[in-house]
């Protein structure tokens, strides 16, 4: 340690920090997020009633008692969207995880060897990218049956392509540089630079995309739940108590609209820390 | 045109594979489904003979392909009929939607985004950003119940059932539409403000062209080229909307066939409804890849 960093007056702060504080719409939602993220975490004690079961008269506005009303059972609506947000994020937390992981193992190897490797995985990638959205998702679900760890598998499978993408074509630019070229000189083996030295420079990108795709994550994961073929009754999941409140609309709204407008939220929230980071981390993004 | 055959090929892969990676026997598992407890013995075994599934794999598989290619998805367990009639005739609801859906898209999103990259950092352009954030982080579902709830229960403009209806389409259409702009108008904006910081729109400026002709003439048309591309895909996002928007809205068409195929565990239907889809857009995509080449003569594809 020199002299002078131990003289320097006070810390600076990471530019991270400093796009961030400079930018409202990230920080904002930052905040809604990290509420979301406490009530997920707390709900079971933060929740007001049991959000499975029945606690009163059903069908009910609300009230003071019941600040979003009760669902058709009866079941307190607040208490079940809070509880939601532990689901909805574990969904689009899990799914990214498993589409970063699968997207990764394919696109880093064939933007680092190329060639044979890399047609033979683009194909594939290819070949994903032929279903439309939703239906990749709809494709493994038929597969694997209904629920919600199948809809983290199939959110997951579908969100592969797009990381495939990103890693191998982030990949092909760091293979060529010096460094690269060093630690091949020096003799370290393929698996060592792809995992110690090209990984590490593309987390910038990984990790912008990952946070957007938490969002749309939870957006297709409560779609799916809402067609029936996510979490099963009496689980409080909010795409689930969207479409349970769908054939009352007319008359008890709010057992739909609380619930969406929940899910809503949350993916603001995520989207609006997205662009903030995408603005930091990466100056030159277009779409800004 | 020789990628194509490629990717229809994994396409019909994976589709075949839908019932092979199943848990449990496909057969019982569909007629506990489709045809809701009718489980005999005998009709397992006459669908077992029917459907082929008693031959070995790569056997199937061939009749799968070569049956698909010449138009034959199998025989709906549900319906008992044909699946390429019903997917042909679903198609047409949900190609009229996608297609209205598509000139919803761009008729907001094309001068909401233009507006914004002109008056950039104006009142506009705020707006446009906000459109913009909230199409790409609301439920399509969500949004097409308060639509629902709005214009069908509240202000009782539309019926709150679309059925066969020429006025039903306009609420599902105008839901899925709006997601489409709120990409259309960001991409529009950021592409023509690209475009307005380069030289040759300098130059138009400098010999005297008005600011309205040189957006019109010169940076628009360059812009829209990025735009036309992204309108075209949007086409398949259409798709994969459609499967929710025709649920919502109680629509018949080739979205909700999958979904009620899925619950219904009617595996040929399935396959068949997946692989139409799939095929139509590739082939869109196909489409948009050459008019791109021919608006833009700086990309040749050998």
């Amino acid at each position: 340690m020199t002299p002078a960093t131990e003289a320097r007056p006070r810390r600076r702060r990471s530019p991270l920090v400093r796009a961030f504080a400079r930018n409202p719409g990230a920080t904002i939602g930052l905040c809604l997020l990290a509420a979301w993220i406490v009530v997920g975490l707390a709900a079971p004690w933060v929740a007001p009633y049991d959000p499975t079961a029945p606690i009163g008269m059903g069908r009910r506005g609300p009230t003071a008692a019941h600040w979003m009303g009760t669902d058709l059972l009866g079941r307190d609506v607040f208490s079940r969207v809070l509880h939601g947000s532990r689901i909805s994020l574990t969904v689009g937390l899990i799914s990214v995880a498993i589409g970063l992981f699968a997207g990764t193992l394919m696109g880093l190897p064939a933007g680092y060897y190329g060639g044979r490797v890399d047609e033979i995985v683009m194909r594939f990638v290819d070949g994903m990218l032929a279903f439309p959205g939703l239906l990749l998702a709809l494709v493994v679900i038929a597969s694997l049956g209904p629920g919600l760890t199948n809809v983290m598998i199939a959110v997951g499978v579908s969100s592969v392509p797009v990381y495939a993408r990103l890693v191998r074509g982030s990949s092909l630019t760091v293979r060529a540089q010096d460094y690269v070229q060093a630690a091949r000189v020096v003799g370290s083996s393929d698996g060592r630079i792809m995992l110690r030295h090209i990984l590490p420079n593309l987390l910038g990108p990984v990790i912008v995309l990952s946070t957007l795709q938490v969002g749309s994550a939870i957006l297709v994961g409560s779609a799916l739940s809402y067609l029936g073929m996510g979490a099963q009754p009496p689980t409080p999941e909010w795409g689930l108590m969207t479409a349970e409140g769908r054939a009352y609309m007319a008359n008890y709204w709010w057992m739909s609209t609380f619930p969406g407008f929940a899910i809503f939220s949350a993916v603001v929230a995520i989207n609006l820390m997205g662009d903030g980071l995408r603005a930091a981390l990466d100056p030159k993004s277009k779409l800004r | 045109m020789s990628a194509l055959l490629p990717v229809l090929w994994l396409v019909s892969t994976v589709v075949f594979l839908i019932m092979q990676v199943l848990p449990g026997d496909p057969v019982q598992l569909m007629l506990a489904g489709a045809e809701a407890g009718g489980v005999t013995p005998e009709r397992i075994q006459e669908l077992r003979r029917v459907m082929g599934l008693d031959q070995p794999l790569h056997v199937q598989y061939w009749r799968f392909v070569t049956n698909a290619v010449r138009g034959d998805l199998g025989e709906s367990i549900r319906f008992r009929s044909p699946v390429t009639n019903l997917v042909l005739e679903r198609a047409q609801h949900t190609l009229r939607l996608a297609l209205l859906a598509l000139a919803v898209a761009v008729l907001i999103g094309l001068p909401l985004g233009a507006l914004a990259a002109v008056r950039e950092n104006s009142w506009v352009d705020t707006v446009s950003m906000f459109v913009g954030l909230l199409g790409v982080s609301m439920p399509l579902f969500w949004l097409g119940q308060l639509m629902i709830f709005f214009f069908a229960f509240r202000l009782q403009w539309l019926p709150a059932i679309s059925g066969d209806q020429a006025i039903g389409i306009l609420m599902p259409a105008l839901t899925l539409g709006f997601v489409s702009a709120a990409l259309i108008s960001r991409l529009t904006r950021s592409s023509l403000i690209e475009a307005l910081h380069e030289d040759y729109v300098r130059t138009a400026r400098a010999k005297g062209v008005a600011f309205g002709a040189v957006v019109r003439r010169h940076a628009l048309r360059n812009a829209l080229i990025a735009v036309v591309t992204v309108v075209g895909l949007q086409f398949g996002g259409m798709l994969s909307g459609a499967v929710v928007a025709e649920t919502v809205f109680s629509r018949p068409g080739l979205g909700s066939l999958v979904v009620q195929s899925i619950l219904w565990k009617d595996y040929p239907l399935i396959q068949g409804a997946v692989l139409f889809i799939a095929t139509i857009y590739v082939l869109v995509n196909l489409i948009v890849d050459l008019v791109y080449a021919r608006l833009d003569p700086r990309i040749r594809y050998g």
